[in-house]
């Protein structure tokens, strides 16, 4: 009942009381799990159907379809290696060797940067988890802080990809990334000020 | 039935047979259209919240009447299962 009684928002708060006033009667005839599950589907029926729904569903397919595939695919590469970059399959379990499929612009002078590139990639992934899970709470300031971050170690990893390997396309990818994680943010968090603004004005 | 009559939501889930899941979706969208009143009734007992009741309006009661004729005629004819 919880559930659902968040689901539907401040546009239909009076049905949320309406229901709640009901799961008691439910209770006194022993059908209360049946009658919660129900409200929980009408509420989920009713997502798409007023703004504060639409809001909830798409920061949750931002996250689930921008942040968080990005952050996957920073862990993997981390783990397996940049392939089709100058990196190669400099991937965490290739450090311990040297093969030919290290890519072409690694060298024993600066093969042993690699370890440095990865805590940024591997800080990076993390910072996308995080992004992704203020962007589903809608806490726009430490997002604001969260993306300063990721900003941050995205231009030091531009930096030093260029000057250690002499080649950023890895780096120019992330910077690309960031910057429509970062919009989507914005967007989304222009958005939930109007509901904001919107929910003021609700008795 | 008495269709002018106010109903609680759980009364008219044990009514009509349905799920709230079926039942509540129903009725946001006759309230909506304006088919469905509803308003707050002080519970029967001490310590419970205050309940919804619900009764057709005019039109909604009008619809009712013209959907229940129309399955009574002679020429409907109800959809194979």
């Amino acid at each position: 009942m919880a559930l659902a009684v968040n689901i539907l928002g401040n546009q239909r708060r009076t049905w949320a009381l309406a229901m709640q006033a009901e799961f008691e009667a439910a209770r006194d005839d022993g059908r209360e799990l049946m009658f919660a599950l129900g409200c929980f589907l009408a509420a989920c029926r009713e997502l798409p159907r007023h703004e504060e729904g639409r809001f909830a569903i798409a920061s949750h397919a931002l996250a689930l379809m921008l942040f968080v595939p990005v952050a996957a695919f920073l862990l993997s590469s981390v783990l397996t290696g940049f392939p089709g970059s100058y990196l190669g399959h400099a991937g965490g379990s290739g450090l311990l060797e040297i093969s030919s499929e290290q890519g072409p612009l690694l060298n024993e002078a600066n093969r042993s940067a690699v370890p440095s590139l990865l805590l940024i990639v591997s800080l990076l992934a993390g910072l996308n988890l995080r992004i992704a899970w203020l962007a589903v709470e809608s806490d726009w300031a430490r997002l604001t802080r969260v993306g300063a971050l990721s900003a941050a170690a995205t231009a030091t990893l531009v930096i030093f990809s260029a000057v250690v390997f002499g080649d950023h396309s890895v780096a120019l990818a992330q910077l690309a990334a960031l910057v429509v994680q970062l919009s989507a943010a914005a967007a989304l968090a222009r958005w939930h000020g109007r509901l904001r603004c919107a929910a003021s004005f609700y008795p | 039935m008495r269709p002018q009559e106010w109903r609680h939501g759980y009364d008219l889930l044990k009514e009509t047979g349905l799920l709230s899941g079926t039942l509540y979706p129903l009725l946001m969208r006759m309230t909506d259209h304006g088919l469905v009143e509803a308003e707050w009734r002080e519970p029967a007992q001490r310590g419970r919240p205050a309940r919804h009741a619900y009764r057709l309006t005019s039109t909604g009661l009008a619809l009712a009447r013209a959907a229940g004729e129309d399955t009574q005629s002679p020429s409907f004819k109800a959809s194979p299962a």
